[in-house]
């Protein structure tokens, strides 16, 4: 008897305490998938693909798979249901057994999610991609990552670059054969096309000549480009494709004025292409076209059993909404987040149904801490995205200012540095100050802002930065500002000055490292005022445009002994600067241009007065990714500038680095010239 | 005692067959193909392939150099063999080895693995097959191994005729043997127009013509860029005159008349003139690269002009 209590006891602490996984105990994995199916599809899209032929075998085929609606439903968002079930049971009527082979059905999946992704996309142009990979496959002409990749990745290569010719079963084909590399190596294929904002016949790109002479000379796109020349779109395009045709996931994306591509460089890792911005729009997305929102997806997917997990417990709460069970519905959608919090699709499904169901602002509040506390320490910008959508309206509006802008201050906190990359903060912060009150409040709340951000390595660039261009035309609020700024921080009473000199110590390193090339401009023109410029006299530039103005600059030793990053900025411009290396196994200095071209020569100032021999030795080198160098000179003697001539060989660079053995290094000038290709 | 000899004997038989030279040699790196092949002045050939990300290139390093069964009983040349792996996601001693076998290695002119490289003893590259250049099969693959060894052996021999000759004074044998090289589907040695033209100043058989004719990306962009600054009329004068030169291929002929059509489309007023030059283009090669493109020149901006 007393076991029998016991017993009863126990299930009712387990009933109390999980009521949700309770309710999952009752539905199977495949009746809550298939559920989902029908739900997401609906009556009238279903009926039409059972009458397809052989349609209603079809769905069974695939109601009866658990991995393939695993493989359909949790590897991201399901766009346009109609048009991928027609594409799968397309692919599905030509090999039935599909659902048998792991990498038949999750590409077969993959190429009819990539359908939903963009409705412009032709059937018979993804059925003929689909049969080209399989049999590239089944032909050794793919990378043999392909067979190691998840269904979500896959469909970055079913959806292919921006340029859809680019991705053609006859560009797929040259590709395979022209640009065949290790997955790494692709973040370089751009530049097997020449830049050219001018063809031969000297017709610009932007007009329709450009390419005129040459259309049907060639087999495809891709030959045309790497033949005749493009710019950044073509080439942006054409790394893109060469990376996809080949098995790697991959896709092109917009910078501002700038088209630029990502590469999955390996498992987990993304590699920005071509980039010269973090501002950037990615031609193919799950959620939002962020860099972001990649960096997310990531997060959450390369989890693919907490992805099911969360994702059923989503299934049954629209089960139980369906069947008008609200609360367990609710509870079942908390459950989800707290199983998987990198599932961004979770998150907007919630708020969505809250909206719904028109909770209140305490569930608001509530959500609001689970999106400080899950989401926004390593993912900050989606979490604004979700806060500034769907919570501040819910929760803020009827608030006093304080209360409001104490809101906005918690989720300022939640984070303490750009975590999965940079991204536009300022929009956010100018949206919050704004929102915050009447004038003398926004005051207040913008040096509440910078109090909960100026001391970070990486947002407090940004953040002077932003309050600097905040009060571009109130010199008055600005100086305050700085005072502020000065009582706030500085504790050694040395003024604005010293203020500055901390930030460019701390920050212009983590935006250099970031590649964040608009804080470390912002910060280092600031920090410019705080040494002289120094002497142009004998400096004899190559012709061209000077490349280094506007980039960003790393040294090994950073901030060490004599090394004072304030002045780095200078460096790499006509202003001049100072740097000073460690002295370890090999020094060195790295530079990110301000822009990608091919090099008409580099002029390298070194430090006046003793120890000029210090750079004697060192190598200069040059890359486009700055990863692999190639070395395109060598400083030799204790001279005050050495020029190196690269005039015949004109190397295409992105980065620049200088690096020597065993021996500090010490420079007043690092100066690359050379013709713009971006 | 006994055993002790016998040791003796198969370190001997050792030593003697690593250094035996059969005219055919595998290397076990790429700095030890070199060393080699400087010993023998070998040809050097690489098979330039990624082991754990490229089929292809597996295939072809299984099937014929790491099992050294490259058909031999056609290479007549002392070659050396070797392969460089250029590894996808090595562990850190894998790559520490590796890096240790490709010292020295540098992926010059590669775009697309895997690729078969050829080299004269001191490094200098002859030429890189990769790409479609680099057939599936490895019977085919074989056959281009062996048509690149011989090419490469032929420059080799040429080379050292001409340095012979020229030493000699022999100014005939060295035009004959330079001749000869710069038509080989090699990488030329540098300045060997220069040499030729030296030999030859009459360019008796036009091949100095043919051979320094332009690229026609550079003698369009070359075209385009003088007109714009105005000197259209001498830049047609130049192109008329090559026209006169009989040496030139027709592909090459239309090539000019293209270049032609585009100095005109640059000089205001010219409109006629750089529709019957696009037209002449299409006219002389057809079929042709430059033909198609004074077609479509012609078709796109001039086919209303009277």
């Amino acid at each position: 008897m007393k076991s029998l209590s016991k017993i009863l006891l126990l299930t009712i602490i387990t009933f109390l305490s999980f009521p949700v996984i309770s309710h999952a105990q009752n539905r199977s994995s495949l009746e809550l998938m298939s559920f989902e199916l029908n739900r997401i599809a609906g009556v009238e899209t279903i009926n039409s693909i059972a009458a397809l032929d052989q349609g209603q075998k079809f769905l069974d085929s695939l109601n009866s798979s658990e991995t393939w609606l695993t493989d359909l439903l949790d590897s991201g968002p399901v766009q346009n249901p109609k048009r991928i079930l027609t594409m799968l049971h397309r692919i599905w009527l030509q090999d039935n057994y599909i659902a048998n082979d792991d990498l038949k059905r999750s590409f077969a999946t993959a190429c009819s999610l990539a359908m939903g992704m963009n409705t412009r996309l032709d059937e018979d142009w993804m059925f003929n991609r689909y049969q080209y990979f399989l049999d590239s496959w089944d032909n050794g002409r793919l990378n043999k990552c392909f067979s190691d990749l998840a269904t979500w990745e896959r469909r970055y290569i079913a959806r292919g670059p921006q340029y859809s010719s680019y991705s053609s079963v006859e560009s797929l084909k040259y590709l395979q054969q022209r640009i065949c590399l290790p997955r790494k190596d692709y973040v370089g294929a751009c530049w097997q096309a020449p830049y050219r904002g001018h063809n031969c016949f000297g017709d610009s790109v932007q007009g329709p000549k450009y390419y005129q002479p040459f259309r049907g000379s060639f087999s495809c796109d891709p030959e045309m480009a790497i033949t005749v020349g493009g710019v950044c779109g073509a080439l942006s395009n054409l790394g893109t494709a060469a990376a996809i045709a080949n098995g790697i996931p991959a896709t092109s994306m917009g910078e501002p004025g700038h088209c630029a591509y990502a590469v999955n460089t390996a498992p987990g890792i993304w590699t920005p292409a071509y980039s010269l911005s973090w501002k950037r729009g990615m031609h193919t997305s799950f959620y939002r076209g962020t860099w972001t929102d990649l960096m997310l997806a990531q997060a959450c997917f390369e989890k693919p059993d907490l992805v099911h997990k969360a994702a059923n417990l989503q299934r049954l709460a629209h089960w139980n909404e369906s069947l008008g069970n609200i609360k367990d519905a609710d509870l079942a959608l908390a459950q989800a987040i707290k199983t998987h919090p990198m599932h961004y699709a979770i998150w907007i499904d919630r708020a969505e149904f809250a909206i719904r169901h028109k909770f209140d602002a305490k569930w608001w509040k509530a959500y609001h801490d689970d999106i400080l506390e899950l989401l926004a320490p390593a993912h900050e910008e989606p979490a604004w995205h979700l806060l500034s959508k769907y919570v501040y309206d819910n929760l803020t509006t009827k608030m006093s200012n304080a209360a409001r802008t104490e809101i906005f201050l918690q989720y300022l906190k939640s984070f303490d540095d750009f975590g999965a990359g940079r991204w536009n903060i300022e929009s956010a912060w100018s949206w919050m100050t704004g929102k915050a009150g009447g004038s003398s409040t926004q005051r207040k709340f913008l040096r509440q802002l910078a109090d909960a951000t100026i001391t970070s390595p990486g947002l407090g660039a940004a953040c002077l930065a932003w309050v600097k261009n905040y009060y571009e035309k109130d010199d008055r609020q600005w100086l305050e500002f700085q005072n502020w700024l000065v009582a706030r921080l500085d504790s050694n009473g040395d003024g604005a000055d010293s203020i500055i000199r901390q930030l460019g110590r701390t920050a212009m390193p983590a935006a250099a490292k970031r590649g964040d090339l608009a804080s470390y401009q912002a910060i280092g023109k600031l920090c410019s005022r705080l040494y002289k410029s120094t002497d142009t006299k004998g400096i004899d530039p190559f012709p061209g445009e000077l490349l280094t103005e506007g980039g960003a600059m790393n040294i090994s030793g950073i901030g060490e002994h004599y090394d004072s990053p304030e002045q780095h900025w200078g460096v790499l411009n006509m202003h001049g600067g100072a740097l000073h290396t460690n002295t370890t196994t090999t020094p060195w200095v790295e530079v990110k241009l301000g822009n990608f071209g091919l090099l008409n020569g580099i002029v390298i100032q070194n430090r006046p007065g003793g120890f000029m021999s210090r750079a004697n030795g060192a190598r200069v080198l040059v890359s486009t990714d700055g990863q692999d160098w190639q070395q395109v000179g060598k400083l030799e003697g204790a001279k005050l500038f050495y020029r190196i001539d690269l005039s015949q060989t004109k190397p295409q660079a992105g980065y620049l680095r200088i690096e020597r053995d065993g021996q500090c290094m010490h420079f007043a000038r690092i100066l690359a010239y050379g013709q713009r290709t971006n | 005692m006994n055993n002790l000899k016998k040791i003796i004997i198969l370190i001997a038989i050792a030593v003697l067959a690593s250094n035996s030279w059969a005219g055919v040699y595998f290397a076990n790196s790429y700095e030890q193909a070199f060393q080699a092949a400087k010993k023998h002045n070998s040809i050097v050939i690489v098979l330039v392939h990624g082991s754990d990300w490229n089929v292809k290139g597996q295939k072809i390093y299984t099937s014929l150099f790491k099992t050294k069964t490259i058909n031999r009983s056609s290479v007549k040349d002392n070659v050396v063999f070797t392969d460089v792996d250029i590894l996808q996601s090595p562990s850190e001693f894998q790559k520490t080895n590796n890096d240790q076998r490709n010292k020295g290695f540098k992926p010059q002119g590669i775009h697309s693995y895997p690729a078969i490289c050829s080299y004269l003893p001191d490094g200098t590259l002859l030429a890189v097959k990769q790409g479609q250049d680099v057939p599936t099969e490895v019977i085919k693959v074989n056959k281009t191994v062996i048509t690149l060894i011989e090419d490469s052996a032929k420059y080799q021999n040429l080379k050292a005729t001409a340095d012979k000759a020229n030493k000699a004074k022999d100014t005939k044998a060295e035009l004959a043997a330079l001749t000869e090289l710069a038509q080989l589907p090699l990488n030329q040695p540098k300045d060997i127009l220069k040499r030729i033209k030296e030999l030859d100043p009459a360019d008796t058989d036009g091949l100095q013509a043919r051979l320094s004719f332009p690229h026609w990306q550079k003698l369009f962009a070359d075209t385009t860029s003088r007109t714009q600054k105005g000197q259209g009329p001498e830049v047609e004068k130049e192109l008329n005159e090559m026209l006169k030169n009989k040496v030139y291929t027709k592909e090459q002929l239309a090539t000019i008349h293209v270049a032609i059509g585009i100095c005109h489309r640059h000089q205001a007023g010219h409109e006629a003139q750089a529709a019957v030059a696009f037209q002449q283009a299409a006219q002389i090669a057809p079929g042709t690269f430059p033909a198609e493109v004074g077609t479509r020149c012609y078709e796109a901006w001039y086919k209303k002009t009277k």
